[in-house]
Parts: structure tokens; sequence; C-alpha cells
């Protein structure tokens, strides 16, 4: 019994518990919520979606609770200081940002070609992230930020013109899903390098705290709200079976 | 398009393969996220332990890629 409060007490004493404890009970929920709702599917071109949808929060939800009980966290030497570095967050992404681009390049039929190019592009956006992370020059971590940057704006490159592309000569529903999903990602995968650059891992302009839950916000917005949308399109059945179009579908995209 | 189905749990064009594929890169994922203080303890320094674990995450991804887009074989006439 004692162990346990002094365990409680342990992930109590950071600051940030209450945002890891937060999105790991996110994650959980939206793989349940995903799992629950991938059990009626029988069309197999959903199902390759819900198989890798449900995974990608499943994996977070993991990340999110190493993260919570203290496995995914290292301390790295920069700056004169000791940084309390979540290195969890890389070896989820490297998971989960492929998968993520692999739904939108089967949403869209992209070639495999591209589909490998964008996945070596992630690897090297989310490797040099690390590598930033983890260096303790102060001033090369900001070179490994701009490489891990570059690569993310190819990727969002290939994402609005070459998958946009590809999703104007598509069903209408397809079309428009794309569309919203496109713009998600593009707005959110924006937003991380900005808070690794403002956070802990970078200038140290904002605490720890508010780091992880602006880097959780962000997670379950890419992930849950990413999956909720895509799995509530119709986009992603066959023509024999579609549910009732979600609410707003197509009108969203009207405005894109 | 539903594929056919036998009677059996699986319809005919699931490919078994793949669902192993999936099912092992999701617990290698898992399994990794927890994985460093097992290496560390084996000896391995935290940037070598670090090294297998982002190998081994961004292989699972791979894996469950490749898997969950060979999910379903097209059934031979």
């Amino acid at each position: 019994m004692s162990s346990v409060a002094l365990q409680m007490g342990q992930i109590t004493s950071r600051p940030e518990w209450i945002w890891l404890a937060l999105g790991t009970a996110l994650m959980g929920l939206g793989t349940l919520y995903f799992l629950i709702r991938g059990m009626g599917v029988e069309d197999p071109g959903a199902k390759k979606f819900y198989a890798i949808t449900t995974l990608i929060p499943a994996i977070a939800f993991t990340m999110y609770l190493s993260m919570l009980l203290g496995y995914g966290l290292t301390m790295v030497p920069f700056a004169g200081e000791e940084h309390p570095i979540y290195w969890a967050r890389y070896a989820d992404w490297l998971f989960t940002t492929p998968l993520l681009l692999l739904d939108l390049a089967l949403l869209v039929d992209a070639d495999q070609g591209t589909i490998l190019a964008l996945v070596g592009a992630d690897g090297i956006m989310i490797g040099t992230g690390l590598i930033g992370a983890l260096t303790q020059v102060y001033q090369y971590r900001f070179i490994w930020w701009a490489i891990s940057t570059a690569a993310m704006l190819y990727i969002l490159y290939v994402l609005f013109f070459g998958f946009t592309a590809k999703a104007n000569q598509m069903r209408e529903d397809v079309a428009s899903t794309f569309m919203i999903l496109r713009n998600l990602t593009i707005i959110l995968w924006s937003a991380y390098p900005v808070v690794w650059l403002v956070g802990s891992e970078g200038a140290g302009v904002v605490p720890l705290g508010v780091e992880t839950l602006m880097f959780m916000v962000l997670d379950v917005s890419a992930k849950v709200g990413f999956g909720l949308l895509l799995l509530r399109s119709r986009a992603i059945f066959g023509d024999v079976e579609a549910p009732e179009p979600s609410a707003g579908e197509g009108t969203a995209a009207a405005g894109d | 398009m539903l594929a056919n189905t036998t009677g059996n749990d699986y319809p005919n064009s699931l490919n078994r393969l793949a669902v192993v594929g999936l099912v092992l890169g999701a617990a290698v994922a898992m399994a990794g996220l927890f994985a460093l203080p097992a290496l560390e303890s084996l000896g391995f320094a935290f940037r070598q332990a670090f090294l297998v674990v982002g190998v081994a995450e961004f292989a699972a991804a791979v894996v469950v890629g490749t898997a969950a887009y060979h999910l379903y074989t097209v059934p031979e006439e």
C-alpha cells in the first residue's frame, strides 16, 4: 500500500503528470471507440483504414502511459543544465506518423514509390528531431531542428500538391474527406516544430508543463481527431457498402 | 466490395500473414515503449538502447503499414 502511494507520489511530483494522464485517457478512449466502431465493418477496404487508424491511438496510449509512469523520460545536459526530455514521444512518432501518412496515401490511392518517399522523409523528420532533442551542444540542437523541419515541409508539400492532384480525380466524397484531413494535418504538423522550438527541447520559453499540454492537444487532435474524421466518412468504403454521411461532410469541404 | 465468406471465421480473401504482421508489429511497438530501461540494465548506453527502440518502432510501423496494405488479397478466379 505504501509502495503504491510512493509510486503515485513520484508520478504526481512532476507538474506535467496531469497532461500525461489526460493524454493517456483520451488516447485510450479513442482506441476503444475505433475498436468498437470497427467491429461491425465488413468492407475490406474500410477494414484497412480501421486497422491502421485504430493502431495509431493504441500506440500513442502506450506512449503516454510510459511517459506517465516515468519510463519515457531521460535527462539531457545542455546550456549548462540538466533538462528532462520525454524520449518516448519520438519512439511513438516513429511508429504513428508513417501510418497517418499511409492513411492519406491509401485514401488518394498513391503509388508505392510516393509512399516510400514519404515514409523515408518521415523517418528523417523524426530521427533528426530526436537527435536535436538529445544533442548536448546547444547551438547544434537548432541545426537538427532545421533539418527535421525541412523534411516536414517536403512531406507537407507532397500532401498539398501531389496528393491533392490525385484526390481531385477521385469521387467527390473521397476528395472532400482528403481535403479536410490534409488541412488538419498541415495545420497540426506545422505546430509541432514551433512547440519544440519554444519548449524545453529548444529555447525553453515555455515550461515543461505547458509544452506537455501543447504536445498532448496536438497529439490527440492529430491522431484521435484525424481518425474520427476519417472513419466517419463514406470515403473509406467501396461503392456497395456505405453508411449515411456524417453531419457536415461535404459542406466542410465546400469551404476549402 | 464485400469479401467472399465460406462459413469460416475469416473471409476467403483475408491475408492471414498480414494479420500476423499487424499483431506482431503492434506488439513490438507497444513493448518498445517500455523496453529502454531493460536494455540499459543489459549494459546498453542510453543512446544505443534508444537506437534499438527507435529502429524497432520504425520497423514495426513499416510492417504494420505493409500488412494493412495487403490485408486483403484479390481471390483468384
